[in-house]
């Protein structure tokens, strides 16, 4: 009976103490929320920077209670390589840094335009990363900048980066979210190139970063998501910014929702249409051995604002409207495939879709891709169906 | 004769066995990889060949419906070849069955207990699996029915989220057939036919245990077709959502393709689906494999108290598991290089249909005689 029993507490103890074994405090991890990297001054060097929460200072709730100081801390490493410099802050710092909650990896330009490729590895090797971590560039600034500065509304400031590039993909559609994994499938890929939103700084850089700064009502320094930064052979080469940025997005299905206007009797921009869906197809041909695309995007939306008499009850004129938009969106896209094939890069996956549809052919073309890219005849046809025109008919104008 | 007669598993019971022990770590690898994209369809073309390897299998049987491997190898070839041939085909059972527990146990280290050695992990697995089997394999079976039902709602639930965060992008599977069907088939001769439908010599050891002979074969063919479609959609889905380049290069395909699953905001991070999955698995397939090392090891040297080899086996098991490679890419080269080969080959396929043959002409002349 003795015997039986010590087996049961011996044998049950083996039960709970197997997760023990390199069991870690809560308090015993910093979460590292956001990673900035950049170029160091010495030339083989990264400089890493890492934003870490500080959880006595973020506010529980509503209430508010708690949140005395700033709800993050940053800290640099500067070594040849990520992990070097993971273990590096131990130096500096009370906390093993922890990746399983990082939410956005920013690189600065420099480093995009050399050796990002080398720091995406251990992203993507380290079971501890997320693959669905977000991937950003820093445009103009040093990441390390972007990482370092505060931000309203959100209190930790990785969360901001990684919500606002959310909301402008839903809302806007010139930047969309890419994760570590697409940003190496992309740069894995012989037809692909990577197209990797960007985010910059707007006021004074070197005094963001605050706490005063967030009292004020007008923010003297802020976050922006901007502008995609298009890729020639896996380095960083370009911005696509504005309206040719979105059409980019269009081209990559990656427009949820938008605002698109065209002008009505001579007025710039008198029609706005609200883009609630929209979906793009592209379709691959060869003409005798030379390859052709055509990209075919429709959407549909509401009239959402008008600067002009139209009358908008008269589905003649609906139709009039859409034949309009449908003329501005094609401009746009064409312009975004144009600035692409000078590059050239094939940020389009127009090679993948060759792969795909032609395998044959692509072994005779991938060796050349990029210049046959920027030769392709890419043709676009754009569908607009406007639904509804909002609670009022006719405009009061 | 020895007592495997007394237990008996019923045909449901033999199904869910297999059905498991087919998908057990088939699953978490990226099988077949070498055909990228047509992966799904080595593994059909596996399936297929795992249908005739299987009726070779049944056959045997058939011939002598009492009788394990070990013990109607004896009876075709001889008392001392027979003899020699089921102590190779222990050997085999222990050292896959090490294989298995050091693939599991990799898999939990290289994922989530990444300081903990590698021998805790595996001996607490091992110490399980020897519990259940030194209860008898009736237990193993109906842990096996209660334990299918969970697989499937995990495989389901998780399938459905998969599909619902928007992840699947069917185009990853073409171009179809890019390597050419002459790559597709040497796939699935090296790897897909023989893991892990091969494997199912295995179940040569516990045929006689079934208590309706006759449904054997049914029951078999089935079970084999819900796994190799299972399989093969699995490996489908991971293509779609990894696209081929990264399917090829993880690891854990499955694991990557579930940690991707960002649904409503809050469901993600279902990493824990994929581990459930994996111990679950892990167990059958080991458990599989053990059960016949030690029926072998009582039948081949006339052990009476069969669950008195439990033990010593197991912890043979346990310690060939963490001998076998220094380390993970050591292991995984072995294994897709030369155990097919120099391992599967021989004890699948060709010593079973050479005993096929000598069945056939020895019972040829029974009947004539």
């Amino acid at each position: 009976m003795v015997r039986k029993l010590l087996l049961v507490i011996i044998c049950g103890n083996i039960l709970f103490l197997g997760g023990c074994w390199d069991k870690t405090e809560l308090t015993e991890l910093a979460f590292v929320m956001a990673i900035g990297v950049d170029k160091a001054e010495d030339d083989d060097k990264f400089e890493f920077t890492y934003q870490v929460v500080i959880p006595n200072n973020i506010p529980l709730g509503q209430s508010g209670i708690g949140g005395e100081g700033v709800p993050i801390v940053t800290f640099t490493a500067i070594s040849e390589s990520l992990i070097e410099g993971t273990r590096q802050v131990s130096e500096t710092f009370s906390r093993e840094l922890y990746y399983a909650h990082t939410a956005v990896a920013v690189f600065g330009e420099e480093v995009a335009k050399s050796r990002m490729n080398e720091v995406l590895d251990l992203m993507e090797r380290e079971p501890e990363f997320r693959t669905t971590t977000a991937v950003l560039i820093a445009k103009n600034v040093k990441a390390k900048d972007i990482v370092s500065i505060l931000t309203p509304l959100e209190k930790i400031p990785a969360e901001k980066i990684s919500k606002a590039i959310k909301v402008s993909e839903g809302r806007w559609g010139e930047s969309f979210e890419v994760d570590i994994d697409e940003v190496v499938r992309a740069l894995v890929s012989e037809g692909r190139e990577p197209a990797i939103s960007g985010i910059t700084i707007e006021g004074d850089a070197s005094s963001g970063g605050k706490k005063e700064d967030l009292e004020k009502v007008e923010l003297p320094v802020y976050l922006k998501v901007n502008g995609l930064a298009i890729f020639k052979d896996g380095k960083f080469n370009s911005w696509i910014e504005g309206k040719k940025a979105r059409g980019v997005s269009w081209v990559l299905d990656k427009v949820k929702s938008t605002v698109v206007n065209t002008e009505w009797e001579g007025k710039e921009k008198a029609v706005n249409l609200k883009v609630i869906r929209s979906n793009t197809k592209i379709t691959s041909n060869l003409n005798n051995g030379v390859p052709s695309f055509h990209v075919s995007i429709s959407m549909e939306g509401t009239i959402s604002e008008v600067k002009a008499a139209v009358d908008l009850s008269d589905p003649i004129v609906l139709m009039e409207i859409e034949k309009a938009l449908e003329s501005e969106i094609k401009q746009e896209t064409l312009d975004a495939i144009q600035t692409a094939q000078a590059v050239p890069s094939d940020v389009f996956g127009f090679g993948e879709q060759i792969h795909k549809s032609y395998p044959k052919k692509w072994k005779e073309l991938k060796g050349s891709w990029e210049e046959e890219f920027s030769k392709a005849k890419v043709t676009v046809s754009v569908d607009v169906f406007i639904r509804r025109t909002g609670s009022r008919t006719k405009s009061f104008l | 004769m020895y007592e495997v007669n007394k237990v008996k598993i019923s045909p449901t019971q033999l199904f869910v066995l297999i059905v498991l022990f087919e998908m057990g770590s088939s699953i978490v690898v990226s099988l077949g990889a070498e055909a990228k994209q047509d992966a799904w369809i080595a593994i059909l073309f596996g399936m297929a060949g795992g249908f005739g390897l299987y009726l070779v299998y049944h056959r045997l049987y058939m011939y002598y419906p009492d009788l394990t491997l070990t013990g109607y190898s004896k009876k075709i070839a001889g008392k001392l070849v027979g003899n020699i041939i089921s102590f190779l085909y222990i050997i085999y059972f222990i050292y896959i069955a090490a294989r298995v527990l050091r693939d599991f146990g990799e898999l939990l280290v290289m994922t989530s207990y990444t300081f903990t050695p590698l021998l805790i992990i595996n001996a607490l697995m091992m110490l399980v699996i020897i519990y259940a089997v030194y209860k008898g394999i009736e237990v193993v079976a109906r842990t096996g029915e209660l334990l299918f039902l969970v697989v499937y709602i995990v495989a389901i639930s998780g399938f459905i989220l998969i599909i619902a965060s928007g992840l699947i992008d069917l185009s990853n599977l073409k171009p179809f057939m890019e390597t050419g069907f002459v790559a597709v088939i040497k796939v699935t001769l090296t790897q897909t036919l023989t893991f892990p439908f091969g494997e199912m010599v295995v179940f040569a050891m516990l045929l006689p245990t079934l208590n309706k002979p006759k449904y054997a074969k049914k029951v078999g063919l089935m079970a084999i077709l819900l796994s190799g479609i299972n399989i093969a959609i699995t490996m489908a889905i991971n293509v779609a959502v990894l696209g081929p380049d990264l399917y090829s290069r993880a690891p854990f395909p499955l694991l990557t393709t579930i940690s991707k699953i960002e649904f409503a905001e809050f469901i993600e991070r279902l990493d824990v689906f994929f581990l459930l999955y994996a111990v679950i698995g892990g167990f059958f397939k080991i458990g599989i494999f053990f059960y016949a090392a030690v029926i072998g090891t009582a039948e081949v040297f006339n052990f009476k108290e069969t669950e008195k080899l439990c033990f010593p086996i197991g912890i043979i098991i346990l310690f060939v598991s963490i001998s076998i490679a220094a380390s993970y890419p050591e292991h995984i080269i072995e294994g897709l290089d030369i155990v097919p080969i120099y391992l599967h080959w021989p004890m699948q396929i060709i010593i079973p249909i050479l005993l096929l043959i000598g069945a056939y002409l020895r019972n040829r002349n029974k009947t004539s005689a």
